[in-house]
């Protein structure tokens, strides 16, 4: 081997330069993965880290409607540990002066709370002598929402409350409930009390918070609660894994920019390829003479496996140094959105994932032309020219290749959390891969079949299409995946952003109204409807529970499809309704009659179906309050939620559950200039009554898709810049071909126009076909996201995807020009003379 | 003997069918001599050597080298016997451009696992009248210079059989005679056996023995 590694050391001596499109797309390839892996590692190791006080406690025991019961507490305490209790519930808070309001996501606080970590205010001082009294603490978003300072009067239920400050670091937000739908406000438990909010059937989540004595194992722990009480319907969360939310979220998008990234590395694998093949066709007469001299053919690979690896290991190694820096540059960033701190660092894991996706892309694509070059004739050297490399390897290359193709997948899907979307993401990207290159060899041959125009130009271009060494299907290949990774996220971006606002039907209301009491229904009601341009109010039975068991199965046993486990995760909505909601369609079974009046029967969605494989005729038992209610299914239905309007996953047919106490929903339709008006009156009259404006939701998921986006637009312009690197590298490979032909030309007397032409033709014809292919691809890839992985709503937007094909001929015929166009205007005695 | 070829065949396949290049030729190549094998363009000579050193495998005859038949060996056993047996000059000098002179040299004799390779080399390009080159790479050598670092390339292992192909066609004349005469000289003070291609009748007049190839046939040995 020392002999190989001195061999390969001479023979790169200035030969390094043959190899800068091979580092620079393995450079970005890797630091791009090891930059998501690095950044995404961090925030997730923040959160093991700051578990405590991310979650405020060691263990949080989450009980809806009622508090934990007194057993529970009881045991604690044998176990020493401290308690303290928060209860969160969404309620609207108003402008005390102006009636202005909005949703906020209500807080009510005991002594002892935090446990861990600290609530800061810009009002300074501890938290509980601000909270005395009839005093609140807000989110310093409402200060410009409601127009709202330090001392002004809000109100909140029945109560007028003084504003004491603003929040500036909740540390335990992200561990509470829903990752910031709503802005907080905090006040004391006591305070609650008085407001009027805690009505029978509110949506309020107790949060019993427990600390515990230092070294407790929080596992064990867990255990011996729910053998304590194992018919406990509680939800419990420990420090462990403070924040369900950040950490399934990072692991989402490090899961999505490292298949970006990856994909960045497979387009750069073709020039890896190519760039590796260029070098070891300029090697091969090195190898015959190596040969010639007695050299084994073992020798000769071991060399040359030497450079590529060489080669790997410096483009890898700069491409994690480069994305270890990204953290750092992340850090100021990140701590404006999350509540901890980040605490830059490499991480094993980090480093290992970039490292191996770099040297298994690395040998993926070089393998091939090494193998082809190991396998040169001597004979060569007795030629006066020598042919490019070509034949099969031998057939340890080709099981290498395989072998470590299915490694590279094997990481993919290993490192990814979400092995569906990994494996979707694969196939896509091969598919993508084999498209391009099959179109390449179709339109190669193609122009070799048809019969060539008159005009010289048109001829000249044509032929270059199809000639031997053409850059056809390496153009095709290089810039049309780049361009498939824009289009793609250019309409996945514009159906999240504007599809769910566009498509919104007639009938999408403007208001969800939460929490209506059954005594509040009728004057709600009234109250509403004479509110201007508000119409088609709709009210539905608002229960909470959890789904039980499947045909006498327990639920989380029952359930056969993991990606709907979901439904298990938290308490479900339920609701009964006469007759078939709006936007439903029944896919199997009956709808039962309006005046039914038999045994518990169910109506499910298709999610349901696929969750647990039930059909008409099963059974499904549900725990509403504390109440098993075994129901038949009656039919499945399919759901267009992309409407809006008010749906259920289970949804009872009347008879069951009337008697059981439960608040309402409304939804109702008015014009958007009403809005304002119709929030303010409502919530004047009803002040324990949440609204939702649709409009400020879709706002809100608009705002985090577009922050979502741009990191989604930077990783697919890095596929892009790699792109154009394959396509310089592998034109670049095309130049003494085409600046051979050129001077032949030139002698015999075309004019520079016509080459110019010629060239234009060229390249305009290939950028057509990448950006028209890349359409395509790149609108079946959104559709396949949109449709299948997230199911959601689909349409083509033609204007940005044919401006993304466009971009595509514009940069093909840009490159193409840069790299051959200076072949144009070269003199063509010297190279006559040399020749 | 050193190398005895029985009725050798050379048939290799062509776009417009099978090419015969060369059709039952055998002859014999003594020790210590000096063999030249003329004949006209195309006429085979360039495959036949290639043969004999191996490079080629014939398609049919038996090459006998060292008392031992080597047609069947496998593609390494060849290389290890080229190594150790055989040294190749040809005429465009086919050194390794990345390496310099000394390192160009000594690759024989690091293949071959030779403690003082260098040390070695550098007594072989001093022969040659190159211990000033050893530094430089192919690109700052004249022709002759770099036919002379091949020269001594192909005579570090002190091979019991030369095999050169045109070694002076790339060279001037005066430049020739003295890389022809460090072949010569080789023959003379190491026993070797000099297997030379050339279209020079003098030369071919020098060699102890003629073999005249036409057609892919054995005219005359």
């Amino acid at each position: 081997m020392k002999l190989a590694l001195t061999y390969a050391l001479r023979d790169l001596r200035g030969a390094i330069s043959s190899f800068h499109i091979v580092l620079l797309c393995l450079i970005l390839g890797v630091g791009t993965i090891a930059a998501v892996q690095f950044a995404s590692r961090n925030v997730l190791d923040g959160v093991k880290t700051n578990g405590r006080s991310l979650l405020g406690a060691d263990l949080i025991v989450r009980n809806i409607y009622t508090p934990a019961p007194d057993a529970v507490r009881v045991w604690f305490k044998e176990k020493n540990a401290v308690l303290t209790e928060t209860v969160e519930t969404r309620a609207m808070l108003a402008n005390g002066e102006t009636q202005d309001n909005t949703l906020v996501e209500l807080k009510a606080v005991a002594d002892g709370y935090p446990h861990f970590g600290k609530v800061e205010t810009d009002a300074g001082g501890d938290l509980h002598t601000l909270l005395t009294g009839k005093s609140i603490l807000l989110d310093p978003a409402l200060r410009e929402r409601l127009g709202l300072e330090i001392g002004d009067k809000v109100k909140l239920g029945t109560l007028d409350l003084t504003v004491r400050g603003f929040i500036t670091l909740e540390p335990d937000r992200a561990g509470s409930m829903r990752f910031g739908i709503a802005p907080r406000a905090m006040i004391s438990r006591e305070t609650l009390i008085s407001s009027g909010l805690m009505q029978p059937g509110s949506m309020l989540y107790f949060h019993l918070r427990a600390k515990l004595p230092d070294g407790t194992d929080l596992k064990l722990f867990r255990e011996e609660l729910s053998t304590a009480f194992p018919d406990a319907t509680w939800r419990v969360t420990d420090a462990d894994n403070a924040s369900p939310g950040i950490t399934k979220f990072v692991n989402r998008l490090m899961l999505f920019l490292t298949l970006v990234g990856l994909s960045a590395l497979l387009i750069g694998g073709i020039g890896i390829g190519n760039g590796t093949r260029t070098h070891f066709e300029s090697r091969m007469k090195t190898i015959a003479i190596f040969k010639s001299l007695g050299a084994p053919i073992r020798l000769i690979e071991k060399i040359y496996f030497v450079q590529v690896t060489l080669i790997a290991l410096i483009g890898t190694g700069i491409g994690i140094l480069i994305g270890s820096f990204v953290p750092y540059m992340l850090t100021p960033m990140l701590a404006q959105v999350l509540p901890f701190t980040i605490e830059p660092h490499i991480s094993l894991m980090g480093l290992l994932v970039p490292a191996l996706f770099g040297f298994m892309t690395c040998f993926v694509f070089s393998l091939w032309p090494l193998g082809q070059a190991a396998a040169t004739s001597p004979l060569d050297l007795f030629r006066s020219s020598s042919a490019p490399i070509s034949g099969k390897p031998a057939g340890y290359f080709r099981t290498a290749i395989v072998v470590i193709s299915v490694f590279l997948a094997g990481l993919a899907v290993y490192t990814a959390q979400d092995i569906r979307f990994a494996l979707w993401f694969i196939g896509g990207a091969v598919a993508c891969l084999a498209a391009f290159w099959g179109m390449g060899w179709a339109i190669s041959q193609m122009a070799g079949k048809i019969k060539a125009p008159h005009h010289p130009a048109l001829r000249l271009g044509l032929r270059n299409l199809y000639r031997p060494g053409n850059a056809t299907a390496n153009t095709l290949i290089s810039l049309g995946l780049g361009l498939t990774v824009m289009v793609s996220v250019t309409l996945i971006e514009m159906n999240l952003s504007k599809g769910i606002a566009s498509n919104l039907p007639k009938d999408a209301p403007a208001f969800f109204f939460l929490d209506i009491q059954p005594d509040q229904k009728d004057g709600f009601e009234k109250l509403l409807l004479e509110q201007e341009s508000a119409n088609t109010l709709i009210f539905s039975p608002n229960l909470r529970g959890r789904i039980v068991n499947v045909n006498g199965v327990p639920a989380a046993e029952a359930i056969i499809d993991k990606e709907e486990s979901w439904l298990l995760q938290n308490d479900r909505g339920f609701t009964y309704v006469r007759d078939l909601p709006a936007h439903s369609e029944i896919t199997s079974g009956e709808w039962w009659p309006a005046d039914y009046k038999g045994p518990p029967l169910v109506s499910v969605v298709e999610d349901v179906e696929r969750a647990f494989g039930v059909k008409p005729g099963d059974m499904i038992t549900v725990n509403i309050l504390g109440r098993d209610i075994t129901a038949k299914i009656a039919n499945v239905r399919t759901v267009n939620w992309m409407n809006m309007t008010i749906n259920y996953a289970i949804t009872f047919a009347p008879g069951a559950l009337e008697k059981t106490p439960h608040s309402w929903l409304a939804t109702v339709v008015a014009d958007p200039n009403a809005e304002t008006k119709i929030q303010r009156v409502l919530g004047a009259s009803y002040p324990n009554v949440s609204m939702i404006r649709l409009s400020e939701t879709i706002k809100a998921a608009t705002d985090v898709m577009n922050q979502i986006a741009i990191a989604v637009r930077v990783t697919a312009a890095i596929a892009i810049l790699t792109g154009i690197l394959v396509l310089s590298g592998s034109l670049a490979a095309t130049r003494t071909q085409r600046l051979y032909d050129v001077v032949v030309l030139k002698v015999l007397g075309i004019r520079n126009s016509t080459l110019k032409q010629s060239f234009l033709f060229e390249f305009g014809l290939l950028g057509l076909f990448a950006g028209v292919i890349a359409v395509g691809l790149g609108s079946i890839v959104s559709w396949a996201v949109m449709k299948q992985l997230m199911d959601l709503g689909w349409q083509l937007y033609a204007g940005p995807a044919i401006a993304t094909g466009l971009a595509g001929i514009g940069l093909t015929i840009l490159i193409g020009w840069i790299i051959t166009g200076r072949v144009l205007s070269a003199p063509a005695a010297p190279h006559l003379r040399n020749d | 003997m050193l190398l005895h070829l029985d009725n050798i065949h050379l048939t290799l396949p062509g776009s417009a069918g099978d090419v015969s290049i060369l059709r039952g030729v055998s002859f014999s190549l003594p020790q210590a001599s000096s063999v030249a094998i003329v004949g006209p363009s195309g006429s085979g000579k360039t495959s036949l050597l290639m043969i004999c050193s191996g490079l080629l495998k014939p398609t049919s005859g038996k090459l006998i080298f060292k008392d031992e038949d080597i047609s069947a060996y496998s593609e390494d056993r060849l290389s290890t016997l080229r190594r150790d047996n055989m040294g190749i000059v040809f005429q465009s000098f086919h050194l390794i451009p990345t390496m310099t002179a000394l390192e160009n040299v000594a690759i024989p004799l690091e293949l071959a696992g030779v403690v003082d390779s260098d040390a070695r080399a550098k007594a072989m390009l001093d022969r040659v009248h190159l211990s000033h080159r050893l530094t430089h790479y192919p690109a700052q050598l004249s022709g002759g210079e770099q036919q002379r670092v091949a020269i001594a390339r192909a005579l570090a292992m002190k091979p019991s059989l030369i095999l050169a192909d045109e070694p002076t066609g790339n060279l001037d004349q005066e430049t020739g005679i003295s890389i022809m005469k460090l072949l010569f000289d080789q023959v003379k003070a190491e026993g070797s056996t000099l297997a030379l291609i050339t279209h020079d009748p003098i030369l071919a007049t020098a060699c102890d023995a003629q073999i005249h190839i036409q057609d892919g046939k054995v005219l005359q040995a």
